[in-house]
């Protein structure tokens, strides 16, 4: 045989061992067939993240220290993002800052939004924390685009700026960080690979990536319960919480999942708990009549998300939560995992 | 008036103004693509039957790009994993192991050294096969600013690459710097799929939700025309071969040609027996033939100059959604929600 044709066949030889090394490597490692995939949805702000933060809590030993690094960064910078929406709002509402704070929230407004706050920022932050009419303007935070959990953070200001700040699990399931693209989760449980996936960040046409979650184990339909008397950030004119049925009435009705399980988290209870005793749900409800009372509430505002799946065929479950209630967490990702095993008959 | 009202008079004055442009835009064209082609006899093809089964894949796939060596082919798939295969041997040279598994599209490089892809991550990634670790491929860039999931990316060479996004746009990259050069935003929805001219580095052409297709000045990053005519999403685009024309696939059941000098549609492809969208299309290298993948599992293969359906080919058990021509002609790939690419000729 001559040497051309000898070079031949070891290469072929070579080609067909790499071959098949790569579909043993395909066959193995890849738990892609037996994986049960968690789908969460929900419109913006309504604790989709908060929710993988928890998986992540509950399941993988929470975060490392590459994650709580980045998170770190987010808590201190949104320290600035929300006192700068707060200040913004005392403007908004017409109310006055005391005479020494309104010279030091004009300078604050300068601060360029992706400054890291150093002793004197946090300094300012403080001082302007304690005004009345900010604290005025956070007590009307409905009104405006201005997170639930800012008071959280501000009241920790000292903490957070300190040089050694190792935020908690609390402080990383509180921080809002909107998510971009897609957000991820891979764990195991009871011998069996899962993911939950938070397609949040999307602002695209569903339509065209809805497929690619077809078969899906279960979906886990977030609606943060608080946000009845708030408008979206994308749209002023429009209640978040009719925002949220009518993405949950297209996403239950939609063909893809005629067999999927839904499950329904109803989120930010301890705000909701707060908020019913002074804002009645008439003011998203017309029909509803229960009045400042947080049973018929929360019973009026459930009834309405699943009376929009109409077949009876197809299982809701309604779940209540609160981001730092790790219990209400728990017993839902029980329920939830529970109920997977059980469809899938294994 | 309140402003809403104002809007949807000016609205009606709108498509008052395109019908009356569409119907003096008739009455001066002499004849249609149709009529022309009329006295042209029939072709006659030899049936299309798959040669080779390329399998491996764990989910459905959702991108399939010939080399320029019309031997090689990548394919992307929702399992996480990009394939490369050699289209002759019948086998895998690399097997890509992705961040996200939410991949909708990849694409070689014409030099064949590089091979990215992009999904819901937002991002375009792009690996550089001839760096090879203990029979690992590592990222080579990660190309990020889209808002949006990347739907579609095409190499111009080595240094440069285009995507479409869900976030309406097309950006032109610096690979090595990983940096935008141009953006490219006009589209009102998500863009679909963009095609680079044959023989025109400097042009590209655009495919999108908001049922236009657009071509592109890459240099200037401004929108030279833009063509109106399907009635819902347009998922591909895909050049005629002398450039000067281009077809696309849409979810409104009808591909159509688009002739970039007349600036209108030359022609629609479709029938009544088809209800359901087209993801992907693809000329042969005469241009005579026009492949599309549908839904509803099928390829048809369109007589570009008559419009009628030559063939259908049923050989996928999923939807067919993504599909080549290589670039000597001689085959054509198919990828599908079956997990299976096959190869045709």
């Amino acid at each position: 045989m001559g040497n051309k044709q000898k070079k031949r066949k070891i290469q072929k030889k070579k080609q067909k061992e790499k071959n098949e090394r790569i579909n043993k490597s395909l066959q193995e490692g890849n738990n892609f067939e037996k994986e049960m995939k968690l789908l969460v949805l929900g419109t913006g702000d309504s604790g989709k993240s908060t929710f993988v933060k928890q998986a992540q809590i509950l399941f993988k030993d929470g975060f490392d220290e590459k994650q709580r690094e980045v998170f770190k960064q987010a808590i201190r910078n949104n320290l600035i993002l929300h006192m700068k929406l707060l200040i913004n709002g005392v403007y908004d509402f017409g109310l006055d800052l005391s005479k020494s704070n309104e010279k030091l929230a004009k300078r604050f407004l300068e601060i360029s939004d992706r400054t890291q706050p150093d002793q004197q920022i946090a300094e300012t932050i403080s001082k302007l924390w304690e005004d009345s009419s900010v604290k005025e303007v956070f007590d009307r935070r409905s009104e405006l685009q201005i997170p639930d959990t800012a008071n959280y953070y501000l009241d920790a200001i000292d903490r957070i700026v300190e040089k050694n700040y190792r935020p908690t699990d609390k402080d990383i399931v509180f921080c809002r960080i909107p998510t971009t693209g897609i957000n991820e989760l891979k764990f195991s449980v009871q011998e069996h690979p899962w993911r939950i996936v938070d397609v949040g960040g999307q602002k695209s046409e569903r339509r065209k990536w809805i497929h690619q979650f077809d078969d899906v184990s279960m979906i886990i339909y977030v609606v943060a319960m608080s946000e009845y008397d708030q408008n979206l950030y994308e749209d002023e004119n429009i209640n978040r919480m009719y925002e949220s049925l009518e993405l949950f009435d297209s996403i239950a009705s939609n063909r893809i999942f005629t067999r999927t399980s839904i499950i329904l988290v109803f989120n930010k209870m301890d705000i909701f708990e707060e908020k019913i005793k002074k804002t009645d749900p008439k003011i998203c409800f017309k029909n509803y009549s229960g009045g400042c009372d947080f049973e018929k509430a929360k019973k009026y505002i459930t009834k309405q998300f699943i009376k929009v799946v109409k077949t009876k065929r197809r299982k809701v479950f309604p779940f209540y939560t609160q981001a730092a209630n790790s219990e209400s967490i728990k017993k839902t990702f029980e329920t939830i995992i529970e109920t997977v095993l059980e469809n899938s008959n294994i | 008036m309140s402003i809403e009202d104002r809007i949807s008079t000016v609205k009606e004055e709108i498509k008052q103004l395109k019908n009356e442009i569409n119907l003096k835009k008739s009455n001066l064209s002499e004849s249609s693509l149709r009529t022309l082609a009329s006295d042209i006899p029939p072709l006659e093809t030899s049936e299309l039957v798959v040669r080779v089964h390329l399998t491996g894949h764990l989910g459905k796939v959702y991108g399939v790009h010939w080399a320029e060596d019309s031997n090689h082919i990548v394919s992307a798939s929702q399992d996480g994993k990009v394939i490369v295969w050699d289209a002759q041997a019948q086998c895998k040279i690399h097997a890509i192991r992705l961040r996200s598994n939410w991949v909708m599209d990849c694409a070689f490089s014409p030099s064949m050294n590089l091979v990215a892809c992009g999904g819901l991550d937002n991002l375009c990634t792009i690996y550089d096969l001839s760096q090879e670790e203990e029979g690992r491929i590592n990222i080579y860039r990660e190309l990020s600013s889209h808002t949006g999931y990347v739907s579609c990316c095409r190499f111009l060479d080595d240094q440069r690459i285009v995507t479409s996004s869900g976030d309406m746009s097309c950006i032109l990259w610096d690979i090595e710097s990983g940096s935008k050069i141009t953006e490219f935003a006009d589209h009102n929805g998500d863009v679909m799929s963009l095609d680079l001219k044959p023989g025109d580095t400097n042009t590209f052409a655009s495919g999108a939700c908001d049922a236009t297709s657009k071509l592109w000045d890459l240099r200037s990053g401004t929108c030279e025309a833009t063509f109106e005519g399907h009635q819902s999403d347009i998922n591909s685009v895909q050049f005629f071969p002398d450039g000067n024309a281009f077809g696309t696939g849409s979810d409104d059941a009808t591909c159509r040609l688009f002739d970039i000098r007349a600036g209108r549609e030359l022609m629609e492809y479709t029938n009544d027996n088809i209800l359901c969208g087209i993801s992907s299309v693809a000329f042969s290298i005469s241009g005579r033939l026009m492949f599309a993948g549908y839904d509803n599992f099928s390829v048809h293969v369109w007589d570009v100059l008559k419009g009628n359906d030559t063939a259908i080919l049923e050989e996928h058990s999923n939807r067919v959604s993504c599909l080549g021509v290589s670039k000597d002609g001689m085959a054509l790939v198919t990828g599908s929600w079956d997990k299976e690419l096959k190869i045709w000729a």
